[in-house]
């Protein structure tokens, strides 16, 4: 069965970028652009893992994050941060807010791949 | 999603459950559970057509189990064992030699499978 | 040689072998430059020459070899682009190393900080220091099997609320799987009642034994996301040194009477199968002494009875019983591993055992065939049987052993990718080398007596053959020239053609030439081809000015000269200004050929089969009907045919009805006149004397086995000289 990951990002070349690697790797892929495009994309149904960009315009990650985790659909699901290493306040409040992991920036292909594996089966 | 069946005869509570059991409906599960144990001196509960099965779901039969023993009640685990449950049983380390300190009538879930898997082993 | 000799024999031919895969990798990366399966080769040659490099003291190699890894390590990590410069400077490194490896007190120690130096200007200037600390270790991280395997004992509690953090803990569990042997026990005892149960909180906690040699943080890594808030205790078990079961022991009774857990008398006390469980559950604090020694007053298992008094909750003996039974599976596999590991999946064995191992096949196959005729002469129904079966074990034998001299093309082929783009850079040409059929399979000598010949051979086609970009530019030919190797098998023989889209061979010019130096006379008639191999005659050149490429004092005719002495042939074909094809024609293999035997009078010749069509009768009447003339109609086709009792002038009267055994040459069928046709015969080819060396027509010659020499006879040489004959008579 296809495992179906959300990534949200501003940056049309990190989302083109992680599609890319998870497409690769077997992964059915939904992009957005923010947290607003991603609720609305996600639409009430629930995706098996979230990769979210956080500093986003119009609903930034941690809301995103906050708003999944308060859904009925997508509590339990996946959600992973995309975070540099000066971002560490931001990374505990995705934490707070929910946030299963993070991976720090630059990463590999592998690497997503290997942390996306902690997460889905 | 799930899908449940409760059938009572001779105060035998028979639950036949499959579909989606994981923490998602976990708390549904829960429910079910409550009111078959209140309904009838003896539960059996069989799975069927089970598509997704987590730790979730175990701990809740072990503390249906744990709730069973305590109140004399009968719990048994019947029908094929669909390998989604076998396969998250083993992999979430549940299956056991001997039964935990609530098992005094020696019919722990785990230990059983325990046994089932040795046999298919040898 | 001594043992530690022997190792460092045996890691300089390991190491040129990497070094020539890096090479070729190296050279595909440059046009592949995304290809990170190449990158990872490389990258692991690069590992592997340096991690061997180290156990054998190449100290120089390790040193130098760990800076060019740590480029690639970039690029593998994609933190460093493969550019043309990075390729550039990773050959020269390559040389480097190659240099360290043939001559060290030759190596240029200046040349090497320069090397290193360029590839650290190469390299981003900061590769995020804490990147490995801050996010999760990939399982792929760098397994060393240098490393020593430690045994832990993990117990971690993930916290309440890890569903509602997507995390399945099931999953991280299992994770651990992916790091080495790996026992995993569930607790359950803090589940509670099902009205009490928030059943999307976890429970439920883990004890792991885990076998690996990644090392604790490996452990740790596992559990990156959760490791602020879950309980993580890991205890090391077992360092994994080895101890036989006695020391162990002892060990564990001093460590436990130290640390005041139990008395010394307690511990002689308990009986040996429980007593592990007792100390197992003792040292993880999940019961105390006094616990222990009142169990033990009474002799039923431990385990059931700690449970029993409720000292301890099932789940705990589980999990040391778990302990106690990975322990010792991983002792068990430890002693296995020190038998001798047959991974091996190949051997090296020196090329003269082989050689004297074909010798003996030769030996074999001529007494088999004796034995084969005897046993046939006796007609004792036993014999023969023996005989048969023997027979087909020589078959077999000989296939084998043919075989294991056999190598691929491709890694001659893959050396001259190197010649190419070095030599092209000097001379200030663009060359595209391609090849075809590498994986074509030639004798191990053939292959290795052919490199020099083939080196020549492509230098002439770049120094001479293909002209500069400016020059093909004008003349409207692509700027990049084109030099295609490819091999191919054709019968017996394979076939390797050198063909590239130069200028061609100048007819006129190779004959002005010849007239020049005296080889033909001004009004000689030749065809094309004839004048053609007048370049391979010695001291022949058409070159105007001598270059450092090809003109080396050497010329075509040493090409010739180790070209015939593999029994081969070479073939030239050429258009002017549009290209020229070399094609060397090689034997499989020297030792052995499938032949048929034929008889004229007394004497006895083998054809190779692989050559032979058909054979067909040649009556006197046939003889007449083509009024003197060597043809023969064979079912409506003339087939020109050669007399071998004339060509070889034996006595002895003709018989009235000849066979004409005719073979496939060149896409043309030739016939050979025979008296009789014996049959096939497996033919060992002995090599004639230095006498008998330069006879045309005669290859080689086999023992039959009733000991009668028969010459095997040279097809193409034969048909080559008939030709000869027919267009000068």
């Amino acid at each position: 069965m296809g495992r179906t990951i959300l990534i949200v990002d501003d940056s049309a070349s990190m989302r083109q970028l992680v599609s890319f690697a998870l497409k690769d790797a077997g992964y059915e892929v939904i992009a957005a652009v923010d947290g607003k495009d991603a609720l609305g994309k996600v639409n009430g149904t629930k995706v098996d893992m979230v990769v979210t960009d956080l500093n986003m315009p119009n609903m930034d990650g941690i809301e995103l994050i906050k708003q999944l985790r308060g859904s009925s659909s997508n509590r339990f699901t996946p959600v992973v941060m995309l975070t540099t290493e000066s971002q560490d306040a931001r990374k505990q409040e995705g934490r707070a807010a929910g946030a299963s992991g993070w991976i720090v920036k630059p990463f590999t292909p592998e690497k997503l791949i290997d942390v996306i594996k902690k997460f889905v089966k | 999603m799930i899908d449940f069946k409760a059938e009572e005869t001779d105060n035998i509570t028979t639950l036949t459950i499959g579909g989606e059991l994981t923490v998602q409906n976990a708390s549904a599960l829960q429910g079910i559970f409550i009111r078959s144990l209140e309904s009838s001196s003896s539960l059996t509960i069989t799975l069927k057509d089970v598509t997704d099965l987590d730790l979730s779901f175990l701990q809740l039969l072990c503390s249906v189990h744990r709730t069973s023993t305590d109140l004399k009640k009968n719990l048994t685990l019947s029908g094929p064992c669909p390998e989604v449950f076998r396969e998250a049983v083993k992999s979430a380390g549940f299956l056991r030699r001997t039964g935990c300190a609530y098992d005094c009538n020696k019919n722990c879930l785990w230990a059983e499978m325990k046994k089932h898997a040795e046999k298919e082993i040898n | 040689m001594s043992n530690s000799e022997q190792h460092k024999a045996a890691y300089k031919e390991e190491a040129y072998e990497l070094l020539a895969e890096l090479e070729t990798s190296l050279l595909e990366l440059e046009e592949n430059s995304g290809d990170a399966e190449l990158i990872g080769r490389i990258f692991r040659a690069l590992h592997t020459i340096k991690g061997s490099g180290s156990m054998f003291g190449f100290d120089d190699i390790v040193e130098f070899t760990h800076e060019v890894e740590t480029s690639f390590d970039m690029v593998r990590n994609g933190l460093l682009p493969v550019t043309k410069e990075l390729i550039d400077l990773t050959l020269s490194s390559r040389d480097y190393i190659k240099i360290l490896l043939d001559k060290p007190e030759a190596a240029d120690k200046q040349k090497a900080g320069e090397i290193i130096n360029s590839l650290k200007k190469l390299s981003p200037k900061t590769i995020m220091p804490d990147e490995e600390k801050n996010s999760p270790a990939t399982l792929s991280a760098k397994r060393n099997g240098s490393e020593k395997n430690v045994t832990y004992r993990i117990r971690v509690r993930p916290p309440l609320d890890i569903f509602t953090r997507g995390i399945n803990p099931t999953l991280l569990i299992n994770e651990l799987h992916g790091l080495g042997e790996c026992s995993i026990v569930a607790q359950t005892d803090t589940i509670p009642h099902i009205v009490d149960i928030d059943p999307e909180s976890c429970y439920t906690y883990w004890d792991i034994i885990l076998t690996t040699d990644l090392g604790i943080n490996a452990i740790k890594d596992v559990f990156i996301f959760i490791e602020d808030d879950c309980e993580l205790d890991i205890y090391i078990i077992d360092d994994g040194r080895r101890a036989d079961e006695e020391s162990a022991q002892s060990m564990l009774k001093n460590i436990f009477t130290r640390r005041g857990y139990v008395t010394r008398e307690d511990l002689e006390r308990i009986s040996a199968p429980h007593k592990r469980i007792g100390e197992i559950l003792v040292e993880r604090g999940d019961l105390t002494e006094e616990d222990i020694k009142k169990a033990l007053r009474n002799q039923k298992p431990i385990g059931e009875m700690l449970v029993k008094a409720g000292m301890v909750d099932a789940g705990k003996v589980e999990s040391a019983l778990a302990e106690q039974q990975h322990i010792k599976e991983i002792k068990l596999k430890e002693q296995q591993k020190e038998q001798p590991a047959d991974s091996a999946s190949s051997i090296r064995v020196a090329s003269d055992k082989l050689d004297s191992l074909v010798n003996l096949v030769g030996e074999m196959v001529t007494v088999q065939a004796r034995l084969s005729q005897a046993s046939a002469y006796r007609s004792d129904p036993e014999l023969l049987s023996i005989s048969e079966e023997v027979e087909r074990l020589t078959a077999e034998l000989r296939d084998q052993t043919m075989s294991i001299r056999m190598l691929p093309i491709g890694t001659t082929f893959s050396k001259f990718k190197r010649l190419v783009r070095d030599l092209s850079k000097e001379l200030g040409k663009e060359i595209e080398l391609t090849t075809e059929g590498a994986e074509t399979e030639l004798d191990k000598t053939v292959i290795e007596k052919l490199n020099d010949p083939m080196v020549h051979l492509i230098r002439n086609c770049i120094d001479h053959g293909i002209e500069t970009p400016d020059i093909r530019s004008r003349i409207g030919k692509p700027v990049q020239g084109m030099l295609h190797l490819s091999a191919r098998h054709s019968g017996a023989y394979v076939l390797i053609e050198i063909m590239d889209d130069g200028a061609g061979l100048d007819a006129d010019a190779i004959r002005a030439k010849a007239v020049e130096k005296g080889m033909i006379t001004p009004d000689a008639e030749l065809t094309e081809k004839e004048i053609y191999s007048l370049i391979l005659a010695p001291g022949f050149s058409t070159a105007k000015t001598i270059t450092n490429v090809s003109g080396r004092g050497v010329g075509m005719d040493v090409v010739k000269r180790a070209i015939d002495n593999l029994r081969g042939s070479i073939g030239i074909t050429s258009q002017k200004g549009v290209g020229t094809t070399i094609t060397l024609k090689l034997p499989l293999t020297l030792a052995i050929i499938e032949g048929l035997l034929v008889k004229i009078s007394e004497e006895y010749f083998v054809l190779p089969l692989s050559v032979v069509e058909e054979c067909v009768e040649l009556t006197r009447q046939d003889i007449a009907n083509a009024h003197g003339r060597h043809l023969a109609n064979v079912r409506g086709q003339i087939v020109p045919y050669i007399r071998l009792r004339e060509q070889f002038t034996i006595n002895g009267k003709q018989p009235e009805i000849e066979q004409i055994v005719i073979v496939g040459i060149e896409g043309r069928r030739v016939g050979f006149v025979v008296d009789n046709v014996v049959g096939e015969h497996q033919t060992v080819i002995k090599t004639l004397g230095r006498v008998y060396k330069d006879i045309e027509g005669i290859s080689g010659a086999t023992i039959l086995g009733d000991g009668t020499v028969a010459l095997i006879l040279d097809i193409q040489k034969l048909v080559q000289t008939a030709e000869h004959e027919e267009v000068r008579g």
